[in-house]
């Protein structure tokens, strides 16, 4: 009975195994030779490639939903990198040397043809304390800060097309490494520096009817007139201005850049990015100006910052409204003054 | 000069310690994207 | 000489991030870095898409364009490669690109976000091919092998396409003519400049 019921399976299996292959080729046959048999298009109602371009040219992003934490993958694409680039690599590198190229000329013509601002009334050897020990301290962290911010900072645009070159790619990525981190930390010094030179000498940078007249009669540099002044003339409070102003908003876009999408999402990151290098080449542009005219542009300036006193001839011919109220506050005998700002400690 | 030089060992000093600060606040990618649950 | 491409056929993308794992396993890509994505675009409504995406290698490639220290290299193949020694950490490609590539191992950028990590299209990086170094930095040199992207070889409905532009977009064009539809190759217009046809 085992074997019979053993027979049977077997003969119905094979049965079986021979209909299956007799059916298969009729089934291979039943495939549909024409595309998409049932008329549905389930792309119909789903967005093309193309639509979402168009959306593109409106500079949106298009977002979708991801399944990992970092949002920002959301975003199949964006476009603004393009435009981002392009400033970057052209615009940026044409502002910022015409900028800082034009501010050398314009400062070496200046030199050829007006000279050294001198000193017409000559030394008379008594001194008389422009800046404190405070304030040079601030302006020299700030300054020397802004020298290496710069450099460092120009290295970002130009180094690539003006140092790789010279100096070959490892040796550049080494320089440009140690820059980054440089210009990162160098940064918080700035900002201190830029916040005290704000609160310090604020009271002495608002605009009034002396700067008015002192930039109507050529500020002593054009021409040889000597308008008067009080602490600050009308030229340095623009320089004051420049770096309060100028200053805070490079910072306020350095530190966005700094902590990259902790605020704002990647078209803020770029906008950032596009502030902080305009303002930044401006200001250095702005700076080597300043850098000028205090140290050979001016007979007897430097002294001011370098070591804290300048003739009283000098005081008298550039800045006398100035002078005239350090005399009346100390007296005649000037060794023993009180300094205008905040004290040293 | 004095106070040259005391600027500039005050810069390198704020940056350092702003440095220092800012490290210790950095987060590496693997615990900032990444939940409670995960074993790292 | 092969000009590489990826190709994503999105109507046939589940979304089963098969990719996105054969990527992470084979490169041991670290957790928090994704090197490839699948984006869902229209979640849950009538004409869901989901797209695979990583670094497309594109022509005129916009991150090699504005990295200050000139790290990226494009290969004989057109892969678009860079040298993590090099590499600053400043995060400049990641704005410059239109995909969202380049991953870094650090949120913050003060100092450096870390070496930038991306898709490699499975071709290492400048050191040579196969070695350990290699492998460390960038993962797993499969091309130099001779063969293709795993993230394709491993798609479970060959949605992902990678390999030369020409055969693969010649691929996806008789899968339209075939099927009757096809919602175009996602990204190519913005990465290489062309279309295909649909």
């Amino acid at each position: 009975m085992a074997r019979l019921l053993a027979q049977a399976r077997f003969i119905i299996g094979a049965l079986a195994l021979a209909l299956i292959l007799a059916v298969a080729p009729l089934a291979h046959a039943q495939q549909p030779t024409v595309a998409n048999p049932t008329g549905v298009n389930p792309t119909a109602a789903s967005v093309k490639e193309q639509q979402l371009l168009n959306a593109l040219g409106n500079g949106d992003a298009i977002h979708g939903r991801v399944s990992i934490p970092d949002q920002k993958s959301a975003n199949l694409i964006h476009p603004a990198g393009r435009d981002w680039r392009h400033f970057h690599e052209v615009t940026l590198r044409w502002i910022g040397a015409i900028a800082i190229l034009g501010m050398l000329v314009i400062l070496v013509v200046f030199y050829l043809v007006r000279g050294q601002v001198k000193l017409e009334t000559g030394y008379s050897g008594r001194r008389i304390v422009r800046f404190n020990g405070f304030e040079r301290f601030v302006h020299w962290m700030t300054a020397t800060c802004f020298i290496i911010l710069g450099l460092t900072g120009l290295n970002i645009t130009f180094g690539k097309p003006l140092l790789l070159p010279l100096i070959g790619e490892p040796a550049f990525a080494d320089w440009a490494q140690w820059a980054k981190y440089a210009h990162n930390y160098l940064s918080f010094p700035f900002a201190v520096g830029v916040f005290c030179i704000f609160l310090m000498w604020i009271a002495g940078n608002i605009p009034n009817r002396v700067d008015v007249n002192w930039l109507k009669r050529g500020g002593g540099i054009v021409g040889h007139d000597h308008p008067p002044a009080y602490r600050f003339n009308a030229g340095q409070k623009m320089i004051y201005w420049i770096v309060v102003i100028g200053g805070t908003l490079v910072a306020a876009s350095g530190y966005l850049l700094m902590f990259p999408f902790y605020v704002t999402d990647i078209q803020g990151m770029q906008l950032a990015q596009t502030v902080h290098a305009i303002i930044a080449v401006l200001f250095v542009a702005a700076m080597l100006g300043h850098i000028y005219i205090g140290t050979i542009g001016m007979e007897g300036a430097f002294d001011a910052m370098g070591e804290g006193t300048v003739d009283v001839n000098w005081a008298r011919e550039h800045h006398p409204l100035w002078l005239e109220q350090e005399m009346a506050r100390t007296g005649p005998n000037e060794s023993q003054r009180q300094p205008m700002a905040t004290p040293a400690e | 000069m004095k106070s040259f030089m005391l600027a500039c060992v005050a810069a390198i000093g704020i940056a350092a310690i702003a440095g220092v600060a800012l490290n210790s606040v950095q987060k590496p990618a693997d615990r900032a994207f990444a939940t409670e649950a995960v074993r790292l | 000489m092969a000009r590489m491409k990826f190709l994503c056929d999105a109507d046939r993308c589940i979304e089963c991030n098969a990719c996105v794992t054969a990527c992470k396993n084979e490169h041991e890509v670290p957790w928090g870095i994704n090197r490839r994505r699948v984006v869902t675009i229209n979640d849950g409504l009538p004409g869901e898409r989901s797209v695979t995406m990583a670094c497309m290698h594109c022509t005129d490639a916009p991150c090699a364009a504005v990295c200050p220290v000139n790290c990226f290299y494009t290969t004989a193949d057109a892969v678009v490669l860079h040298s993590k020694d090099l590499c600053i950490g400043c995060g400049y490609c990641f704005y410059a690109c239109p995909f969202g590539a380049p991953q870094y191992p650090r949120v913050g950028n003060f100092g450096s976000r870390g070496k930038m990590d991306k898709c490699t299209f499975c071709a290492g990086g400048p050191e040579a091919d196969g070695t350990k170094e290699e492998f460390e930095k960038y993962g797993t040199n499969r091309l130099a092998a001779g063969k293709l992207p795993l993230c394709a070889e491993m798609c479970s409905t060959k949605s992902l396409l990678a390999g030369d532009g020409e055969i693969i977009a010649q691929i996806y064009k008789e899968r339209v003519t075939k099927r009757g539809y096809g919602s175009g190759a996602w990204g190519w217009q913005t990465a290489y400049r062309e279309t295909i046809a649909s």
